[in-house]
């Protein structure tokens, strides 16, 4: 399931970049970018897409953990931080940082597999959950939506509750449109409903 | 129980004894003082008893020589010598008699004529003075005062020796000290016509001087030119001089070096073996010679040929002034030990304030030293943490690359043991300098013992060892930081494995304790091993100190560090076998 990655790397060390373009193919992933610094590294993750950041912090320019903040307000990515810092200052950004690992130098091969394969485990845990969360939040939205239509139904048709609602669904069905289009346009066409409804008293 | 710590001991000693020896020297310097004045007022006031003592016997006698004097020139006695014979006999007697009855110090007055004969005989007696009757008066022209009279000129008089009146050859009891004093009378015309004398009672004399001993610190003596007692310590040693069998009782033979002494001044004051004496040479009649306003003064004083001189002596024994000093040590001995409790209390007060002073300063100093430290090794620990991290890499890569080479491969793995190595040695320091950060919460030991246990899964691999914990009813709640208390027991229960192949157990005993701060658990970790030698148990708490060929020799200094942060404190055990035994003290959590 974590095999076959597509993965960028960063550090300011090219024998780091090496090794990570040279160990990283060994577990079935592909180094599709390696950056020297922060600001590169996101150009490359915008150019490349990739399913993965690895990256140092402290690089020159940007660093490690202001360039995961600008890739992931692009797109949500799993990063893996990985520095010869671990203070608390540090620790507290990362953690603001949404990354979803953080390793102490020094990181060697067997570290790195199972920490790629936990980050990224767990971003499509929290990736999935998110959707799930935006589809209901969606749906939400979608509810309020076709009850406030159902409520101008019932206001300018003069409809009972239920009658309004199959109402709604007809002319969905009629104009082959979703049900949530239909409420848009009718609570879009409120304040004309309205008018008219006065002009007919 | 409260144990005070070797350190606390000895700043106590340090504090303690100095104050003691001063306080010894202070007191034996006020007793040596108290003595020194002690004895001065001694001196002095037997000084002043010898002074009354003399003043005494020259008032006394110089009343006697004026009254002789008198006797001498009475009108009566110019009528008798005139031709007025019987009545003028019986007038000077009557006056005589009249004298003596007043006077009382007396025993007899008489008138001798120049042939020797007593002319006057009056005895003084306490039921009525009698006038000896003409036929029992007695020629007397052959005693030696009649006769030392008889040579003396007009004006001159002769006292006889301090001595016991002696009646028809015997010495009269009870003895009845007396002094003869004699002067001789001339008629007009020049010619010597008799002697006028007087028996003078010596007690009298000899009470006034005991009155006047009043006061004095030991016994005060009269002691006669040949060193007999006159006045003495006992009756029995007084006028030995009298009796043929008591001639060895003597002053002089009592006390024969204390007398040359005394004998060879005029006055003085000395300390022997026996010890005070105060002396002084009283020649009584020296001073009448000079005459004191007296008219009729004698123009010069005789005397039985030898020196008329007497010694006052006080004594002060030696035991009466051991028994003063005695008093006097007893007292200071008192205060001294009075003293020595208050600067026992002091001195331990002293002791635990300058220790608590001096602990909090160094603990300041070693904070302030480590946080230096600790930030350059921060700074170090990155910058190898990145050449670790390149190495690694490094290593990584070429492992790959020789895969098939099964040397290359084993070199490798030498060259990956030491970066491990150096990887932790790196940590350990930095874990020692860095400065703490503890954020304690209320932590079961217990559970805590039990985690560090299970990470050490690896050590216990392929060996039969048991943790064996002893909770009894105590509560094992203390107040800690659960990472760091964690990391504390990990090392200890480490330790105790890795302190032989042999240990089969570990025993863990939790127990209630008490610090300055408030209550606390006591935790003793031991193990069945080999235990510690005396060096191990010395430098067990000296970072970089080690046994293990890959230590790093700062893990029971990392443990203190984070024990003393706690405010608990982390010791060895007695050094009791079996094993070796760390104790931990961590405060309970506050209410």
């Amino acid at each position: 399931m974590a095999s076959g990655l597509r993965i960028a790397v960063a550090d300011d060390e090219p024998l780091i970049r090496r090794f990570f373009e040279d160990v990283l193919p060994d577990m079935g992933h592909t180094v599709v970018a390696a950056a020297e610094n922060g600001q590169r590294l996101v150009e490359v993750c915008h150019e490349t897409q990739p399913d993965l950041v690895i990256t140092d912090i402290k690089m020159p320019g940007m660093d490690g953990i202001d360039a995961a903040i600008e890739i992931m307000r692009e797109r949500p990515v799993p990063v893996l931080l990985i520095s010869a810092f671990h203070d608390d200052d540090l620790s507290a950004r990362a953690e603001a940082s949404e990354v979803m690992g953080y390793l102490v130098k020094p990181v060697e091969r067997a570290q790195l597999e199972p920490a790629i394969r936990l980050a990224h485990s767990r971003f499509g845990k929290i990736d999935s959950l998110e959707r799930e969360t935006v589809r209901l939040r969606q749906a939400l939205e979608d509810r309020k939506l076709i009850e406030k239509a159902k409520g101008i139904l019932m206001r300018t048709a003069n409809l009972a509750e239920d009658a309004a609602m199959r109402k709604l669904q007809k002319m969905a069905s009629d104009t082959n449109r979703k049900l949530i289009v239909v409420a848009q346009m009718i609570v879009d066409a409120a304040p004309t409903l309205d008018l008219l409804n006065e002009r007919g008293k | 129980m409260f144990r005070p710590s070797r350190q606390l001991l000895l700043r106590f000693a340090a504090i303690f004894l100095p104050l003691v020896a001063v306080t010894a020297l202070i007191v034996l310097a006020l007793y040596f003082s108290q003595v020194a004045s002690l004895r001065e007022a001694w001196q002095a006031n037997e000084r002043d008893v010898v002074t009354r003592q003399q003043q005494v016997i020259g008032g006394e006698l110089r009343t006697v020589v004026a009254d002789v004097m008198i006797l001498s020139q009475l009108r009566t006695l110019r009528e008798l010598l005139a031709g007025g014979e019987p009545e003028g006999r019986q007038a000077l007697a009557e006056e005589y008699r009249l004298f003596l009855e007043q006077r009382r110090i007396y025993d007899q007055a008489r008138f001798l004529d120049a042939e020797g004969m007593e002319v006057v005989r009056v005895n003084y007696r306490e039921r009525g003075t009698e006038i000896v009757p003409a036929d029992k008066l007695q020629d007397k022209r052959d005693r030696y005062y009649f006769q030392e009279a008889a040579r003396l000129a007009s004006g001159q008089l002769y006292v006889s020796p301090f001595d016991l009146n002696v009646e028809d050859g015997a010495i009269e009891r009870p003895v009845k000290p007396t002094i003869r004093f004699a002067t001789p009378v001339f008629a007009d015309d020049g010619a010597f016509r008799g002697v006028v004398i007087v028996n003078y009672l010596g007690a009298r004399l000899l009470d006034r001087l005991r009155e006047a001993a009043i006061g004095a610190l030991g016994d005060v003596a009269l002691v006669n030119a040949d060193g007999y007692w006159l006045l003495g310590p006992s009756p029995e040693q007084e006028w030995a001089f009298m009796y043929a069998e008591k001639r060895e009782i003597s002053f002089a033979t009592a006390f024969p070096e204390t007398w040359r002494a005394i004998a060879a001044a005029e006055q003085g004051q000395f300390a022997s073996r026996e010890g005070l004496w105060t002396h002084r040479e009283v020649r009584p009649l020296a001073r009448i010679q000079s005459g004191v306003g007296f008219t009729s003064a004698p123009s010069s004083v005789s005397s039985d040929a030898r020196d008329y001189a007497w010694r006052i002596v006080a004594h002060v024994p030696v035991a009466a002034m051991e028994r003063e000093a005695a008093r006097l040590r007893d007292g200071l001995w008192r205060l001294f030990t009075a003293l020595v409790l208050v600067l026992f209390v002091v001195a331990w007060l002293w002791a635990r304030v300058a220790l608590a002073h001096r602990v909090a300063r160094e603990q300041l100093l070693q904070s302030a030293r480590l946080s230096a430290i600790g930030e350059a090794m921060t700074a170090l620990t990155h910058e190898s943490r990145n050449a670790l991290q390149r190495s690694q890499a490094g290593l990584d890569m070429l492992v790959k690359r020789v895969a098939d080479r099964p040397e290359a491969v084993q070199l490798l793995g030498e060259v990956q043991a030491a970066q491990y190595f150096l990887r932790d040695q790196y940590e350990a320091v930095r874990d020692y300098a860095a400065p703490m950060r503890l954020s304690c919460e209320a932590v079961d030991l217990r559970a805590v013992v039990c985690e560090a246990w299970e990470d050490l899964v690896g050590l216990r691999q392929g060996r039969a060892v048991a943790l064996v914990e002893h909770t009894g009813t105590t509560d094992t709640t203390v107040w800690a930081d659960r990472r760091a208390a964690g990391q504390v027991l990990r090392n200890l229960l480490q330790n105790a494995l890795e302190a032989s192949e042999s240990v089969s157990r570990v025993d863990v005993r939790y127990e209630e304790a008490r610090m300055p701060s408030g209550p606390a658990v006591r935790i003793a970790v031991r193990d069945d091993g080999p235990g510690m030698s005396r060096e191990q148990r010395m430098r067990a708490f000296e970072p970089f100190f080690t046994t293990k060929a890959r230590g790093t020799g700062l893990g029971m200094a990392i443990c203190r560090r984070i024990v003393e942060a706690h405010g608990g404190e982390i010791v060895l055990g007695d050094g009791s076998p079996p094993g070796a035994e760390v104790i931990l003290v961590l405060p309970r959590p506050r209410e």
